[in-house]
Parts: structure tokens; sequence; C-alpha cells
């Protein structure tokens, strides 16, 4: 039963993180380094690393930092509402709360979906 | 040695305690709860209730934008001593905070960057991915 459970999740994880790495690849033409997760309560973490596109890049190696973090602003308003959305469809939840924030210099978003609790959780 | 050593549980219990007072030291609102949270060598905190009377005042009387800036610049403002007192609680030095905020359902959320994991009595529950 924990195996089973096991597999489901990880398959869920490997859905959620095409489909993640999908909307960077087709919409900005960038590949995340890497999606990690953490489940807990009716609440899901998730962090991506490398994040951060060329021109961005290139932007804050030019001492542009603050025009890098209106460009970051104005990605993360387009790309964290459809990362709300996949979650939903994936996990089969209704978020609640999603607190998303982005750090140039570490280079990776870290995103908290609440989820509302299902009849069977309570 | 070992013995002397928090569990992860403690740990987040004893961090979230003392996140509590930092708030309602700081900015004379306590939020109703904190959750922490700890994976790898990050760490994840949940605020609920977070929100001052004087940011719903605003929110009330339609200035949601200025409530939003005013969010954003009180968890800048806070930040540097938040910083330190979970380098002081963890015993691990931060690297970077994200932080975003709702107004709507007065909810905070920070995942703090550690440079490492804490060393607690069960480390391998910081480790595995729970589930």
């Amino acid at each position: 039963m924990i195996k089973r459970n096991r597999l489901k999740i990880n398959q869920i994880k490997s859905i959620l993180s095409q489909k993640i790495e999908d909307i960077y690849q087709q919409q900005l033409e960038h590949k995340i380094n890497n999606i990690s997760y953490k489940l807990f309560d009716n609440i899901l973490v998730i962090i991506l690393e490398g994040i951060i596109t060329s021109p961005e890049k290139l932007l804050k190696d030019h001492d542009h930092i603050y025009l890098a973090k209106q460009v970051r602003k104005a990605v993360d308003n387009i790309v964290h509402p459809q990362i709300k959305e996949i979650i939903e469809e994936v996990l089969d939840v209704k978020i609640i709360d999603f607190l998303s924030d982005t750090t140039i210099k570490s280079d990776l978003t870290g995103a908290i979906a609440i989820f509302e609790p299902k009849p069977k959780d309570n | 040695m070992t013995n002397n050593l928090l569990t992860c549980g403690q740990l987040e219990r004893k961090l979230s305690q003392e996140i509590q007072a930092f708030y309602r030291q700081h900015l004379g609102h306590q939020p109703s709860k904190v959750t922490c949270q700890f994976f790898q060598a990050k760490l994840a905190i949940i605020l609920e209730n977070s929100i001052t009377s004087a940011e719903k005042v605003l929110i009330d009387e339609g200035k949601s934008d200025l409530a939003q800036q005013v969010r954003s610049n009180l968890d800048g403002a806070i930040q540097p001593e938040l910083k330190q007192l979970i380098e002081k609680v963890a015993e691990v030095e931060v690297l970077d905070i994200l932080s975003d905020a709702t107004l709507d359902t007065g909810r905070t959320g920070m995942i703090v960057i550690l440079s490492q994991t804490p060393t607690v009595r069960n480390p391998e529950s910081i480790l595995k991915v729970k589930h």
C-alpha cells in the first residue's frame, strides 16, 4: 500500500515537473535546472532552481539589477498563475492561497500552495 | 551531547514561537499561527493572520495597492532581524529569504534558504521527503 502510494506520488511529481518545465521552455525558451517538492498537511512547497533567463542574467551582470527585478516580477506575474492552475489540475485540489517569490541572487523561485482540505481529510 | 540536541519537531516549534513573538514585538501584531517546516537545507514558514490593523483599514478603504506596498516594505524592513533570529535559533547561516503575502487571506509564506541542514537529534526527518 505504502509502495503504491509512493509510486503514485512520484508519478504526480513527474507530471508536475514536466508541465512546469514546459511552461518555461515554451514561453521563455529556458530550461529549469531542478524542481523539488515538499508536501505536508494540506500544503505543497515547490522550489524551482535555475529560473533566471539569459537576458535577466545579462542585465544583472551589467549593473541593471533593478531592471532585472522588474522583468522577473512581470514574468512571475504571467508564469505563477499557470503553475497554480497546473497544481490544481494534477493534484485535483482547490488552492486557497498561492504564495510565491523569486530571488535573482540565488536564482530560484519558491512557492507555497495551500489547498482546501478535501471532505475525506476532515 | 546528542541528547542535548533538539529534535526537528522541537526546533520547528521553538522557531514558530520565537517568530510569533518577533512579529508581536516589531509590528505590534501577533499572527494567530506560525508553522515552520524544515526540508533539506530549507525552511518553510507560514504565518496565519499576519496582516496588521493599519493594513486592514487601508484595504477596507479601497486602498489595496497601498496596503500591498506597505506589506512589501514591512517585510523588507524586518527581514534582516528575522534572518538573525533564524540563524540564532537554528544555528545555521541564512543565505536568502523568499517572501510573499496575501492580504485577502492574511497569510504570509516564506521559504528560507539555509547554508546547510540544522543539526538535530533526528536529522533523517529533515532529509527524507515526508508524504
